[in-house]
């Protein structure tokens, strides 16, 4: 019975997005010392964990959702290359960092929204 | 923010209302036992592993003479249900401790696999304390019953 | 342990660039520098930068990925000298002049060193940046369960 209690979608899918936010503010961190190390190719988490994560959300597969982790590639599309080969763009980096910081703490009041919640349903008391 | 356009609706009490209930309404069904039985069955609740929780412990049990165990082989008494609940907040404390451990000895820098393990075994905890405390209300309530 | 996520990426960042900064201030001061220890003018240093694995093996325990590159962090190759020769002045009444009254001036640009010291700069700003972020997420982060 307590392991149902948190076998909800939303819940799961917030959790295994702020280990994504951890992972992207930590590869960001990794681009940005390296804006300047020749022949740098910038780091990405691959584009099919997103892909996958809807689909299992999509289809409320909690278990799926639970097992998905990121993959951590080079990211050979990047359009600003330099002559040395380093192809990090600051701009973007900095953007892109700010934007996790936004995300990561949005599901932090995700979640305690739904601590909050469930401790209101099960003690009827509303703190 | 793509990938966060997959989470559903974030303002869903009701869901988790109608999750807790059915949660409950399934640790209380004792299937037809008979009345009397029921304090023994409460009393037969004895916590598993080794958390030092309250409920093996409820105020004013004593047992009652010359009852009899349940007739039927109906699975579904307070014992069993007590006990899962009982041996599932074990569970999540014991992962809440282990991964603090982790964190506190250097072996993992997961700051929020920490902190979202403390707040699961925290409700879980506060859950089991609620359906002891809705089993004593139930429990006395019937003592109140007059033969 | 390294509980702010970022931050010692952030901290091999600044220091790289930090040598950095201070390899083009030696530069800049030696723009005309044209005998140094050795009777030599001065030649410009380079800084060169390498990508490296970090030092301990804790990262990311609560992610593992499944065959993915792991980050890297940054440090400082070595500083070596730029062997190219500089500008040949005429100018006759130079101590350091040669028999034809040329000077050999040092190879160092003060434009490309000026350009090198912003690059330098905004590069130190931005992993200050990362630092500052990870440690609000890290904040963030333990307010989990603090309605």
């Amino acid at each position: 019975m307590i392991e149902g209690l948190f076998e909800l979608t939303n819940y799961q899918t917030a959790k295994k997005l702020m280990d994504l936010a951890e992972l992207q503010q930590r590869i960001a961190a990794s681009n940005i010392a390296n804006v300047n190390t020749p022949g740098f190719t910038r780091l990405k988490v691959a584009p099919t964990f997103e892909a996958e994560l809807r689909q299992a959300v999509g289809a409320g597969d909690i278990g799926a959702i639970k097992q998905l982790q990121p993959r951590v590639e080079e990211d050979h599309f990047s359009p600003s290359v330099r002559p040395d080969g380093n192809n990090v763009s600051l701009d973007r980096e900095l953007t892109s960092l700010s934007e996790n910081a936004i995300k990561h703490e949005y599901l932090i009041r995700v979640l305690n929204g739904q601590y909050s919640s469930l401790r209101h349903a099960i003690t009827g008391q509303a703190r | 923010m793509s990938d966060l356009a997959a989470l559903s609706a974030i303002g869903q009490n009701s869901s988790w209302t109608a999750h807790l209930q059915d949660l409950l309404q399934a640790s209380q069904q004792v299937g037809g036992m008979p009345q009397a039985v029921i304090p023994a069955k409460v009393l037969q609740v004895a916590p598993t592993g080794e958390t030092q929780l309250p409920i093996g412990s409820l105020p004013g049990a004593q047992p009652a003479s010359g009852v009899t165990a349940p007739a039927s082989g109906n699975r579904t008494g307070f014992a069993e249900v007590l006990g899962g609940l009982v041996s599932g907040v074990d569970q999540k404390q014991k992962h809440s401790m282990e991964m603090a451990r982790q964190v506190m000895t250097g072996e993992s820098d997961s700051l929020h696999a920490s902190m979202l393990a403390m707040q699961e075994s925290s409700v879980a905890f506060t859950l089991m304390v609620e359906v002891r405390n809705k089993l004593m209300e139930a429990y006395q309530e019937l003592m109140r019953v007059t033969v | 342990m390294n509980l702010i996520p970022g931050l010692e990426f952030a901290a091999d960042g600044m220091t790289a660039e930090k040598i950095r900064l201070e390899v083009v201030a030696q530069n800049l001061a030696n723009a005309y520098t044209t005998r140094g220890p050795d009777g030599q003018p001065y030649q410009r240093q380079v800084v060169s930068f390498e990508a490296a694995l970090l030092r301990a093996g804790t990262f990311s325990d609560g992610l593992r990925q499944v065959g993915g590159r792991a980050p890297m962090t940054v440090q400082v190759a070595g500083i070596q000298s730029d062997t190219s020769p500089g500008q040949v002045v005429y100018n006759p009444g130079h101590p350091d002049a040669d028999e034809a009254g040329m000077v050999r001036m040092p190879n160092v640009n003060p434009i490309f060193e000026m350009v090198d010291m912003m690059t330098a700069s905004r590069s130190y700003e931005a992993n200050l940046a990362v630092a500052k972020v990870g440690r609000q997420m890290a904040s963030k982060t333990l307010e989990i369960g603090r309605f």
